[in-house]
This record gives structure tokens, C-alpha cells and sequence, in this order.
């Protein structure tokens, strides 16, 4: 079970970060943000953000709705 | 502090920088500068420092008042807050005093020409200063930069310096 859930399927980028971004900073290291998103252009670029700021993606999945569910594990900071 | 939704739509573009986030805008929000002194590079910085939400207090009353978004000016002593010796037709600094005040004490010589002078005496590492040979908005533009990263509680360590042979270079 993720420590966190975040829609974010009605935000466009770069809201999508921004939005992603503060929860994150609202968990501890080693905390899980379950992130449902939609669209290609999040799929892209959250896991590249996420990955640059010293977080770890650690699944994906296309859901039947469209929609895509991502889990990043909170890094060290 | 938690950011209210009309700040981080206004300020987005700042909290997806790596080095603000959430955290570093509410720090850039609740800080509050003293600005003195008067040059275009000065005018400048008050700007880029006024635009990022950070809240401004003139040291004097002047002319500017009116270009201080959303800042009450104060009446207030800058004596507490570190007096550099290099000379500087303007200063930014933060209050040492007050709500939300941060603790750090700094001040960042803002002047066309020359610039972003930091005093040896300062409280952080000597070499976080420089100094800066530019048009005056570069030089407004790097000092509201260096105020900002102080505020973040990082060093002025991106601060450029022109080389003889006219090549930027970090210093």
C-alpha cells in the first residue's frame, strides 16, 4: 500500500510536477506516492523529474480507463 | 507553511526548480528583505526579488515605495544587519528582527558596474562573493539571485565572475 495517493489526471504540465512535487515534499525518505496520471506527456516527464530529484520510480501501469497508475519511493532528499 | 493553491499557481514556475520546491518558495515568501539605497541595478533586483514573493522594506523611504508590490514599508533600524565596507550605491539584506525573519544576516551590494560585493567580515565563506562587471540589468538580475539563494540557505557558489579574456566563468 502506497503512504500516499495523488490524481493528477485533470492537471497539465507542467501543474503535473508541481503538483506531484509538493506531496512528495509532505513524505519521509522511503515513503511510496502512488501518482494516477493521464496522458503521454506526464508519463514522460514525471518519471524523469522524479528521477532527477533523487526519487526512485518503482512501478507503472496502464490502467483500462486510459489513465496510468505510477508509484515513486520518496528518495534521500 | 503550507502554500495556499493561488501561490502555487502564481509561483509554479519557481517550486519546479529543484533547489526551491515547496518548501524553498514558502521560505522565499516569508523572508523579508531590506532594501537601500538607490541605482538601476538595485531597481533591478527589487524587482525580480518583488516578482519571485519575496516581501520588500525600504530602509528609507523613497521614490520606489510605489514599486513594491505588495509591501507595506516599515519603519525599522537596519542597524542590526551587518555593514560592508565596499562601496555600493545600494544594499538587499534581510531583516534580522520580526515575524518570520530569518536568523542568517547578509547584505548584498547592488550598483552598476560594481557589484554583489560580500564583506570578508560576513557571516558565510568569502568566497561566496564576486564581483561583477555587467550592464545593470545582469547586475540587479545576479544580486536578487544571491539574496535568493541565501534565503534558501545555500551559497552564492553560481555566481559568475567575467574573466579578463571576457569569458564567464564560475567562480
Amino acid at each position: 500500500m502506497p503512504h500516499a495517493i495523488i490524481d493528477i489526471t485533470g492537471e497539465v504540465c507542467p501543474m503535473t510536477w508541481v503538483r506531484v512535487k509538493l506531496r512528495l515534499e509532505t513524505l519521509e525518505a522511503g515513503d511510496t506516492l502512488e501518482v494516477l496520471l493521464q496522458g503521454d506527456e506526464p508519463l514522460r516527464n514525471l518519471p524523469r523529474n522524479a528521477s532527477d530529484e533523487g526519487h526512485v520510480v518503482r512501478s507503472f501501469e496502464r490502467l483500462a480507463d486510459g489513465t496510468t497508475r505510477l508509484v515513486i519511493e520518496v528518495g534521500q532528499g | 507553511m503550507a502554500l495556499r493553491e493561488d501561490q502555487i499557481q502564481r509561483y509554479s514556475r519557481q517550486i519546479l526548480l529543484r533547489e526551491v520546491g515547496g518548501r524553498g518558495q514558502a521560505r522565499l515568501l516569508e523572508a523579508v528583505i531590506v532594501v537601500e539605497g538607490q541605482s538601476d541595478a538595485l531597481d533591478v533586483a527589487v524587482a525580480y526579488l518583488a516578482a519571485s514573493g519575496t516581501p520588500l522594506r525600504e530602509a528609507r523611504p523613497t521614490a520606489r515605495a510605489g514599486f513594491l508590490e505588495g509591501a507595506t514599508l516599515g519603519d525599522f533600524s537596519v542597524d542590526a544587519v551587518a555593514r560592508p565596507e565596499a562601496p555600493a550605491r545600494g544594499w538587499l539584506g534581510p531583516l534580522t528582527q520580526g515575524p518570520g525573519a530569518p536568523t542568517t544576516c547578509f547584505r548584498v551590494g547592488v550598483a552598476s558596474g560594481l557589484v554583489v560585493g560580500v564583506p570578508a567580515h560576513a557571516p558565510w565563506p568569502t568566497e561566496a562573493g564576486a564581483v561583477v562587471e555587467a550592464e545593470p540589468v545582469t547586475v540587479g538580475a545576479l544580486a536578487a539571485l544571491v539574496v535568493q539563494r541565501f534565503v534558501l540557505g545555500l551559497e552564492a557558489g553560481l555566481v559568475t565572475v567575467r574573466a579578463a579574456d571576457g569569458q564567464w566563468q564560475r567562480s
